[in-house]
């Protein structure tokens, strides 16, 4: 996974102006409402072809975190 | 662009007017959910993205009209799967898969339709509902849709009362809309038109739907 290409990718998902996310930027996917979680659960299920849940997201803390989660579900496949 | 919210799963209370305390005969869920269209307008959520391809099925994406309806569309996905007691997933959930509940609505033709398949009419079927109904407003700027279901218990009769009691709820003073804002976090604005139902441009009729599993 190229993961400075899916950070762009987040962000863009997430409408926060480009270059705002960095790896250690809080998810903060708590503060999601439905429209969130399933835009970027899209997002992930057809840029990485990894299926993740919304209580996924939710334990990952921040946006590096997620990367990490990310390459483990990819690597088990 | 300013975003609401939801604060929690709670359906809102539908009021029989001779009874306060309880829901219309037959009721089994409510679900209520609300949408900014311009959210829909965006580069994050237009029609072809992964979250389009992903939401909406393909005849939902050929039916797909513009922000409105597409807004429209997801609040009722949103609302059902509320009255269904599960939310909405992806394909892991919890909840139910976002297209095991197909909606197609036509903002022109005053219409819209919903199919439950797959673990949403599994779920429904669970809950003992017969049928449901969904009731969607758009005003260009908001979308909102209230969806109950309703219990087999009395056939017919029993779901005539329940429509009945939802309209009721409805149309009261103390109406749905206010009952569903109160899910929402934040102020909202005095001028909202959603507050006003008179100003709402193109709501759509009741659309009574049968469940089959």
């Amino acid at each position: 996974m190229e993961r400075d290409s899916f950070v762009t990718k987040l962000c863009a998902a997430l409408e926060f102006p480009a270059g705002s996310l960095t790896e250690k930027s809080p998810l903060n996917s708590e503060a999601w409402d439905s429209v969130d979680l399933l835009n970027v659960i899209s997002l992930i299920d057809e840029d990485l072809g990894v299926t993740v849940s919304g209580d996924d997201l939710k334990r990952c803390r921040t946006v590096g975190d997620l990367l990490t989660f990310l390459e483990g579900q990819q690597a088990a496949r | 662009m300013r975003r609401w919210i939801l604060t929690s799963w709670k359906v809102p209370e539908l009021r029989d007017s001779s009874d306060a305390s309880t829901p219309g005969p037959g009721v089994t869920g409510l679900g209520i959910d609300l949408e900014y269209v311009a959210r829909f307008a965006g580069s994050a959520l237009a029609p072809s993205t992964a979250f389009a391809r992903q939401v909406f099925s393909a005849r939902e994406r050929r039916a797909w009209n513009g922000p409105a309806a597409a807004a429209s569309a997801f609040t009722a996905k949103e609302a059902i799967a509320k009255a269904l007691g599960t939310g909405l997933c992806l394909r892991r959930g919890p909840g139910v898969p976002c297209r095991d509940i197909e909606v197609l609505v036509d903002l022109a033709a005053r219409n819209v339709a919903v199919e439950l398949r797959g673990a949403a009419a599994v779920q429904a079927a669970r809950l003992g509902a017969e049928g449901g109904s969904a009731w969607c407003w758009c005003d260009g700027r908001v979308a909102c849709t209230i969806a109950a279901l309703f219990s087999g218990n009395g056939g017919s009769a029993s779901l005539d009362a329940g429509l009945a009691s939802v309209r009721r709820g409805i149309q009261g003073d103390r109406g749905i809309y206010e009952t569903g804002l109160g899910l929402v976090s934040g102020t909202v604005p005095p001028t909202s038109p959603i507050r006003t139902r008179a100003s709402a441009a193109c709501g759509i009729s009741p659309y009574f739907w049968r469940i089959s599993a």
